[in-house]
């Protein structure tokens, strides 16, 4: 038994594919005739079979792959990367401004933050201490502050931050990736999550693949000894399992043959040839033998601190993902025992920890990024759901605020050093150049070569995009 | 109409009118109002405004325009954006960033520029004289125009048969449609499939598993012709009870039916398995579509349900479709969660029996089908007015009957009763003061009997404020002993001694911030000598050795230890203190112990020379007190002690008591009588007249006295009118009547179920307060529709209440949350779910605390100003007694009357009759054998019907902007103008025009998903829309035949329907491509070979389940939950199924949404958000990775392999067969044979087994169990 492994995929020539396709030529002809015949041709589906060939983009694509560092739990601008000082003067007073319904509705006073601000790097961009490490690469950024979410509860804001819409069921960001792009990896699907432990509420459906084929879901890879699911043959040997799909091959092949080589029992087989590399590659990838001792240690590797080992790793292996040509990465955060980044109350201890997991990870990623030449090819997104009110809930934390929000980005197309939107001057609302989750989704697919108004399925009755009837580019933040 | 709570402005029209003449000005603007206008205002205008919202936009958003002074007083979709001289105007509104709209959208206007606009619409807007000739941006929505554009909306009419070349093709008429088209495109079919082919396609068609070998032979070896061979093939399989298993769950993807909730925590949905068992009940029953669509969507409402064999309502349980939708349990915006969850239903209804996109139609006008906005409103009315319920459900033809009789006993017996029951037969008023006396004089003497030197001293009993003396350590026993008013309401009665006790169980604020057990510390009594044999005193919480515990300590050691005995009810302990007399002894109590009961109490400690503490109090003393006060005052011995337990016990704290002034005046000396007793009428009268003014400012919901309110009552708990005066509450053993005038869900029997629920009203107050009585049942409040807060009370705090008072009536309050939500609408719910009854005599809604507890009105008659004696006290109880009596028998009861009643008869104070006893417990054994009767029940998720509302159009689909009203009625294009005149929700008109004739949707929906299912591909590939934007039908005649065979022929019969699908020519083609028509029809559009068709992820399991020999073919109950891999993570995490779900159909495999399995997934399996009609098929990895590394699958082969290692004396080439068999319906070919062998050869070298185990050794024959499964002709039929 001998699959090769090779990164242009298809076992079947471009000849034979077309020969046996049913989107050859002959559907066209067809489809021709039986449009005057008042017959449309099938809802706008591209072939289920092969999801993953390459796809033409819009127009020449910035970014190769995405790199999503999902901030579970939504971290407070107002202490990261917003600093508002009108928040140290009004310390401990009745919050001023009006203010909406929100989750918890327990509105305490007006809360500064606890942490120090400090200009970095040439453009000045400040943070908080929080981001030390991070905030060293400060003039690769694009500083987005003022982000809105429709939604002021976590499993709707997810949702809408992964799929353009509150609603569970849609397809997520990374499954339209895979989508409008088919993957450049022939080992591999083209949307990766990697899980550090916290599943987002909403859980595993913020990166379905909703109305579009399963094909394009995210496969997560756990941290665990088996980091996908059914990736591990249950064989005792390699030999039993080989012979086992020997003899399959043989009796699928005479099966095809019988009949006639129908298009999706071919492609049902040559699943399995996609399906045998897959469980090769992937232990082998997630082995970081072969990474120096030196990029061990500058991911955090070996560190102590809560998290932070598991977040290095997760950065790791999407340097990793993104050398054999994955599409879209997302990184879900480690627990450090605070309920992720929600901090309703103790917002010190929880923040410092949920940093101290992500800081150091995140900035060597970028460094090690860089010194490979990858950065210019990749689009790194520092986001959360929605942002926290700059005043407090009960007495040491925050609640929920979607009126505005800080993300940034970084790498391939952005102009870095770039402050956009500003909020109001206690960080609760966005007053500048507000942006929506739907303009960060139209902005992400533009650096990835699709317009994100033609990228659509036809589903419901509707051409569905994933942003809806919304989204605008964020032009500013371009290089 | 609906009241909306945000900033409303109204709209004059729906679709915006548009000026044709611009600058129109009531008066002519100034020179200098023109120049402001020029300089300041239109630059803004132009930079600001002009890219949406003029002549240079496409369409100019929200329908508005504002480069023209008459636009902008015409406004958008949401009314005028400026109405001059109002700062309200919603332009201004919406430049300072309001609650509908913030504009510029991107960037706040800075203050200086919005001061310009406020300025300038003081001004009264001036705007220069010009012309211009309006480009009309009316709505261009013509729903007649799209209606007869579009071949669904018109139909279907029976189509003249074509005529074909080859006669000799069709076997059904239906097959003349194919053929016509083939030939039309010189194709040929295929040949007719072989009988082993079309059998395993028939099994999996219909009831989704495989043919057994045996049944494959019968079929192939049957000597009747091919058609009347399968003929009885397709009989069996369509009266076969999986057929039912099979396409109830193509309908649950329709319906998106899951056990859960989704969202953040996954919460269950309750009874939802009810609802598939009901589904696979009824098409096993082939129950009519048309009646099946009625059962669905209005199955509450129909007047003759049907039945099963147990009389148990199966329409009913149709309803539950509507409510297994996600849901949030905290939304911040309760009404957009409401338009949210109506949207959903709105778009499943549309789809499933309508197969077209309806909910397209929220935000505005179909974009390209004959819907309007307004339908889709006038369908949102219908679920506005319905509401989610829980039913009991009990057998028809029994319950009514019963209850019915039960009844009409109740009314007799009480009318009986109320007849013969007066002073002479029962008890006088005179009789009744005298043993009031009586108690007052057995009270005296006891009263002196007890004060009488005691041997026992107390050492401590916890009555003072503070716990002077003792010494704490931590702060687990609080600052003070513990009282009733300060013990955690959850412990209940404790038992303690006297009013105080120390515990540390904590509930104090702000002692710390840990509640509950979490606290420790210690208590130490000062150091005392003993000079006692006996140490007694009273002990509860927790029993943990040395943690929580009581211990005394002589001289340094611990010599007594005693721990609790884990209950919260103080319980007696004593020591023998004989080896340590005249030692110093110190008690330390202990709470060293966290969390489940971390706790320890102790009150009552006394020494005594006894061991024995009752010795003085002896029944034998008080016997003889009472016998000794009977004989003085004349009265029954017996009865005397039954009147002073009563007078004397706990039940007359309460000040509502009717006898609570007599026991706190019993022993008040007589010249200090007539003060108290003016005292407590003047402060009843007082907190009457204060009540009276809480009340008079709390306008009533209802009050059960006039019954003027419509409630809406399901079930059979609650009565369908107040309580009549005197109706006897037969639940006990003695006689109690019923408050007249309240509404009583335990009024025939705690036993029965139901709901009750008040009309939808608006809520204007803070608080919801209702006076109730009794215990176990949740009152609750329903904004917007609202009801997942049981789970999590986020947001909607004191929503809900469960009156835990079954003897006194109390107010009980919904307030907290509640005031939040002023200005939406809702109503209150009672839900009697068997677990005690309520008695709800008001509801009002109020700004007010709750009325006080005050003494009860019976004072203002018992209490005349010259009252100074007990005598005549007792004389005034004893007309108040006689005056109850009488209005007992003239029927004009009132609640203090049945207070004293009932406390009379509870204990049975009174002697009734002979006679009167024996015909009454006859009776009332006769009543109770009625109760004894009532029939077990289930419980049912449905719908119940509110009052009929009709929904306003949302603009935009914004539930903030309110427009015109839209009458409930089905889609225009289909029924015109035809509004539902039902006072209730009009679901049962909807489902009758959803299921009338002349509907084009509804058959050929149905007969091209049926089509759908047995080709793969329906004549409308998109199942669910059949709109302009879905695809055309490959053969529209074809699919209007069958729609008229379906209604008419067949009578909506679904099982015929598939039956003469399945026995056509065209079902039974051969299904191999034929090369040469790759270019003509790669697709297979025109029928002329059957489709190769991949299993569902249901049918690839069941499949594995029933080769291997494990499946189990119970039907029905409660789900089976999902085997959890270690990826599968997230909140709400279930526990875990077992690995082969315990060989259960994977119909009954739970479907909880955010833990949906795997293996569903992977093989397209459709996560339950919307309706689905068409699956996906797809191709991924993990569909082969799960079948390779699935650790069920491996377990399945070896089931497999074990269950033929049975037969040993099969030869290898006889097992090879025989496994194929089982696994593709057909035999093995001679190479199969050969490979398999090869296969088993190679596997046996390398796993070392010996030759002879060949055939006995598992694990081969699994890994060819294995491949088999893996192979494509396990999982695709042909």
């Amino acid at each position: 038994m001998n699959f090769p492994r090779n990164r242009s995929g298809s076992p079947l020539s471009r000849r034979q594919w077309l020969q046996r396709s049913a989107s050859g030529f002959g559907t066209l002809a067809l489809a021709n005739m039986l449009t005057n015949d008042g017959l449309a041709v099938d809802e706008g589906r591209r072939d289920t079979q092969k999801p993953f060939l390459p796809r033409a983009t819009h127009f020449p694509a910035k970014a190769k792959h995405i790199i999503y560092l999902y901030m579970d739990g939504a971290p407070s601008h107002v202490d990261i990367w917003d600093p508002k000082p009108r928040l140290a003067k009004d310390n401990g007073k009745p919050f001023s401004m009006k203010i909406e319904p929100t989750q918890f509705n327990n509105i305490g006073n007006t809360l500064a933050s606890p942490w120090k601000f400090q200009n970095y790097g040439e453009s000045g961009i400040p943070c908080s201490d929080l981001f030390k490490h991070t905030a060293q690469h400060v003039d690769k950024f694009a500083v987005i502050r003022s982000m809105t979410s429709n939604f002021s509860e976590h499993t709707n804001a997810n949702y809408f931050l992964h799929t353009g819409i509150g609603v569970q069921g849609r397809p997520s960001m990374g499954a339209w990736a895979g989508y409008g792009l088919g993957s450049e990896c022939a080992n591999l699907p083209a949307y990766v999550v990697l899980n550090g432990g916290l599943t987002p509420p909403g859980g595993l459906d913020n990166f379905g693949s909703g109305f579009l084929p399963a094909s394009y879901q995210g496969s997560v890879f756990g941290a665990s000894k088996e980091p996908v699911a059914y990736i591990q043959r249950r064989e005792a040997s390699a030999v039993l399992q080989e012979n086992k799909l020997a003899l399959l091959k043989k009796m699928d092949q005479r099966d095809s043959a019988r009949l006639n080589h129908e298009d999706q029992i071919e492609s049902a087989i040559a699943n399995y040839e996609l399906a045998y590399r897959m469980q090769n590659f992937v232990p082998e990838l997630t082995d970081f033998g072969n990474e120096s001792e030196a990029i061990q240690n500058l991911y955090g590797i070996h560190a102590k601190t809560k998290g932070t080992a598991i977040y290095a790793r997760q950065c790791l292996l999407a340097r990793r993902l993104v050398e054999e040509g994955v599409r879209f990465i997302e990184l879900t955060c480690p627990n450090v025992s605070h309920d992720r980044w929600d901090q309703h109350g103790n917002l010190f201890a929880g923040h410092t920890d949920n940093a101290m997991a992500v800081d150091q990870p995140i900035a060597a990623l970028i460094t090690d990024l860089e010194q490979r030449g990858l950065l210019d090819e990749t689009l790194i997104i520092w986001s959360a759901e929605f942002g926290r009110t700059p005043f407090a809930q009960g007495s040491n934390g925050r609640d929920h605020n979607p009126f505005g929000f800080t993300l940034w980005m970084c790498g391939a197309g952005i102009k870095g050093g770039t402050i956009h939107g500003a909020t109001d001057e206690y960080g609760y609302k966005a007053v500048e150049n507000k942006q929506s989750i739907h303009d960060l989704h139209a902005t992400m697919l533009h650096l990835m070569g699709i317009d994100h108004e033609q990228l659509t399925f036809r589903f419901s009755g509707r051409d569905m995009r994933l942003t809806d009837v919304h989204g605008e580019i964020i032009h500013d933040i371009l290089a | 109409m609906r009241a909306t709570f945000a900033a409303v402005f109204l709209c004059a029209a729906y679709c915006s009118i548009c000026p044709t003449v611009v600058g129109q000005n009531a008066s002519k603007p100034t020179a200098k109002e023109i120049e402001f206008f020029e300089s300041k205002v239109r630059p803004l205008l132009v930079k600001h405004c002009y890219e949406c919202h003029s002549a240079k936009a496409k369409e100019p958003k929200g329908g508005l325009r504002v480069d023209g002074r008459a636009f902008l007083l015409a406004g958008g979709d949401t009314g005028p954006a400026i109405e001059p001289g109002n700062q309200d105007s919603l332009l201004l509104d919406a430049i300072g960033y309001g609650d509908i709209y913030q504009m510029p959208p991107k960037t706040k206007l800075p203050q200086p520029e919005i001061n310009v606009f406020k300025q300038w619409v003081k001004m009264g807007a001036p705007w220069p004289v010009e012309e211009t000739v309006a480009t009309t941006t009316a709505n261009n929505f013509d729903l007649q125009q799209r209606a007869s554009s579009h071949w669904v909306w018109t139909g279907p009419r029976q189509p003249r048969l074509p005529r074909v070349k080859n006669k000799s093709w069709p076997q059904q008429e239906l097959d003349h449609f194919i053929l016509e088209k083939l030939e039309d495109h010189d194709l040929q079919p295929n040949l007719q499939t072989s009988r082993a082919t079309l059998i395993r396609r028939a099994y999996f068609d219909v009831i989704g598993l495989p043919p057994t070998p045996a049944e494959v032979a019968a079929f192939v070896e049957n000597p009747e012709p091919f058609d009347i061979a399968f003929r009885q093939v397709v009989d069996q399989l369509l009266a076969s009870k999986h057929f039912g298993e099979r396409w109830a769950r193509h309908w649950m993807d329709l319906v998106r039916y899951g056990e859960s909730y989704g969202h953040e925590f996954d919460y269950t949905i309750p009874h939802a398995y009810k609802y598939r068992d009901y589904l696979i009940r009824a098409i096993n029953e082939d129950v009519p579509y048309d009646q099946f669509i009625t059962e669905q969507i209005a199955g509450d409402l129909m007047p003759a349900p049907r039945l099963d064999a147990n009389q148990i309502n199966q329409s009913l349980q149709g309803t539950g479709f509507w409510w297994m939708g996600e849901a949030v349990h905290a939304p911040v915006d309760v009404l957009q969660d409401e338009a949210d969850r109506i949207d959903n239903q709105i778009d499943v209804l549309g789809k499933t029996f309508l197969g077209v996109t309806v909910g397209c139609a929220r935000c505005h006008d179909h974009k390209f089908d004959a819907i309007s906005t307004k339908d889709y409103y006038a369908l949102a009315g219908f679920l506005q007015s319905s509401r989610r319920d829980i039913r009991a459900l009990y057998p028809a033809g029994t319950i009514k009957p019963l209850v019915q009789q039960m009844a009409q006993l109740q009314m007799k017996l009480s009318a009986k009763v109320a007849s013969d029951i007066s002073p002479n037969t029962v008890l006088g008023g005179k009789e009744f003061s005298r043993y009031l006396l009586a108690v007052r004089e057995v009270n005296r003497r006891k009263l002196q009997y007890d004060t009488t030197p005691d041997e026992a001293v107390v050492f401590e009993d916890f009555e003072n404020p503070d716990y002077e003396g003792w010494v704490m350590e931590g702060n687990a026993f609080g600052d003070r002993p513990i009282t009733k008013e300060t013990q955690a309401p959850y412990q209940g009665e404790q038992k303690a001694h006297g009013l105080g006790w120390a515990n540390s169980h904590n509930i104090r604020k702000p002692v710390g911030t840990k509640t509950g057990d979490s606290l420790k510390g210690r208590l130490l009594s000062p150091v005392f000598k003993i000079d006692h044999r006996y140490l007694h005193f009273l002990i509860c919480g927790g029993n943990h050795k040395e943690k929580t515990c009581v211990n005394l300590i002589i001289d340094g050691k611990q010599v007594f230890s005693q721990t609790g005995f884990n209950k919260n009810e103080f319980s007696p302990i004593h020591w023998d203190l004989e080896p340590y007399q005249g030692k110093m002894a110190q008690i330390v109590v202990v709470d060293e112990q966290e969390g489940s009961w971390g706790n320890i109490g102790i009150d009552h400690i006394l020494f005594s020379p006894h061991e024995n503490l009752s010795t003085k109090n002896s029944p034998e003393a008080q016997t003889k007190v009472i016998a000794e006060v009977a004989a003085e005052f004349k009265v029954a011995a017996d009865k005397l002690q039954l009147w002073f337990s009563a007078i004397i016990s706990k039940e007359t704290d309460p000040v509502q008591h009717p006898l609570h002034i007599w026991r706190k005046t019993i022993d008040v000396p007589t010249k200090n009588l007539n003060g108290q007793l003016q005292a407590a009428k003047k402060q009843s009268l007082d907190g009457l007249q204060k009540t009276a003014d809480m009340l008079s400012n709390s306008p009533q919901l209802d009050g059960f006295e006039q019954w003027a309110t419509q409630w809406y009552i399901q079930g059979e708990s609650f009565p369908i009118k107040p309580t009549p005066s005197g109706t006897l509450d037969l639940r006990g053993e003695v006689i109690q009547l019923f408050r007249t005038g309240s509404i009583h869900s335990g009024q025939l029997s705690n036993k029965l179920q139901g709901s009750f629920r008040s009309p939808t009203f608006e809520l204007n107050h803070n608080a919801i307060q209702m006076k109730l009585r009794g215990n176990g049942v949740e009152s609750r409040l329903i904004i917007d529709g609202f009801f997942l807060y049981r789970f999590n009370a986020l947001l909607f705090r004191g929503f809900s209440t469960t009156a835990n008072s079954p003897d006194a009536s109390r107010w009980h309050r919904l307030q907290g949350d509640v005031s939040r939500y002023q200005g939406h609408t809702g109503y209150v719910e009672f839900l009697d779910q068997g677990n005690g009854s309520i008695c709800i005599d008001d509801i009002r809604f109020t700004n007010e605390g709750s009325p006080p507890e005050i003494p009860t009105p019976l004072l203002q008659n018992l209490i005349t100003p010259q009252l100074d004696n007990h005598e005549a006290f007792a004389l005034s109880y004893g007309r108040q007694w006689e005056t109850a009596l009488e209005n007992w028998r003239t029927a004009q009861l009132n609640d203090e009357d049945v207070d004293l009643i009932n406390w009379a008869f509870k204990h049975t104070l009174i002697e009734v009759p002979e006679d009167m006893l024996a015909h009454l417990s006859d009776q009332w054994q006769q009543f109770r054998k009625l109760d004894s009767e009532i029939p077990k029940h289930e419980h049912v998720l449905v719908m119940a019907d509110g009052n009929g509302e009709n929904e306003d159009i949302f603009i935009r689909g914004n539930h903030r902007t309110a427009g015109e009203t839209a009458p409930r009625q089905l889609l225009t294009a289909i029924v015109g103008e035809k509004i539902t005149q039902s006072s209730g929700s009009g679901r049962l008109e909807l489902a009758a025009d959803i299921t009338d004739a002349n509907n084009p949707l509804t058959s050929r929906v149905m007969v091209n998903r049926i089509w759908h299912h047995l080709f793969g591909r329906g004549i409308v590939a998109s199942t669910n829309n059949f709109g302009v934007l879905g695809q055309r039908p490959s053969h529209p005649k074809l699919l209007d035949h069958l729609a008229r065979r379906f209604s008419d022929e067949h009578q909506w019969s679904v099982k015929y329907m598939i039956k003469e699908i399945m026995l056509s020519s065209t079902y039974q083609l051969s299904s191999t491509p034929n090369p040469k028509y790759l270019d003509s029809d790669p697709n297979n559009f025109l029928l002329y070979r059957q489709n190769i068709r991949r299993l569902q992820g249901e049918a690839i399991r069941d499949n594995i389940i029933a080769v291997s020999g494990r499946l189990d073919k119970t039907l029905f109950g409660p789900s089976m939950p999902v085997y959890l891999t270690p990826f599968m993570t997230g909140r709400g995490r279930p526990k875990t199924g077992p690995l082969d779900g315990a060989g259960r159909r994977s119909i009954y495999i739970s479907v909880r949404r955010n833990f949906i399995a795997p293996l569903m997934l992977a093989f397209d399996t459709p996560a339950p958000f919307n309706s689905i009609g068409r699956r996906n098929v797809s191709n991924v990895p993990s569909q082969a990775l799960i079948l390779m590394n699935d650790p069920f699958v491996i377990e399945q082969s070896q089931v497999w392999a074990k269950r033929l290692s049975a037969n040993d004396k099969q030869t290898p080439a006889d097992r090879i067969d025989q496994m194929i068999r089982e696994a593709f319906g057909r035999p093995a070919s001679k190479i199969e044979l050969a490979d398999a062998g090869d296969f088993l050869e190679i596997q046996r070298e390398q796993y070392g087994i010996a030759k002879e185990n060949l055939m006995t050794d598992i694990r081969l024959w699994a890994d060819l169990g294995h491949v088999l499964i893996n192979s494509k002709s396990f999982i695709y039929i042909d």
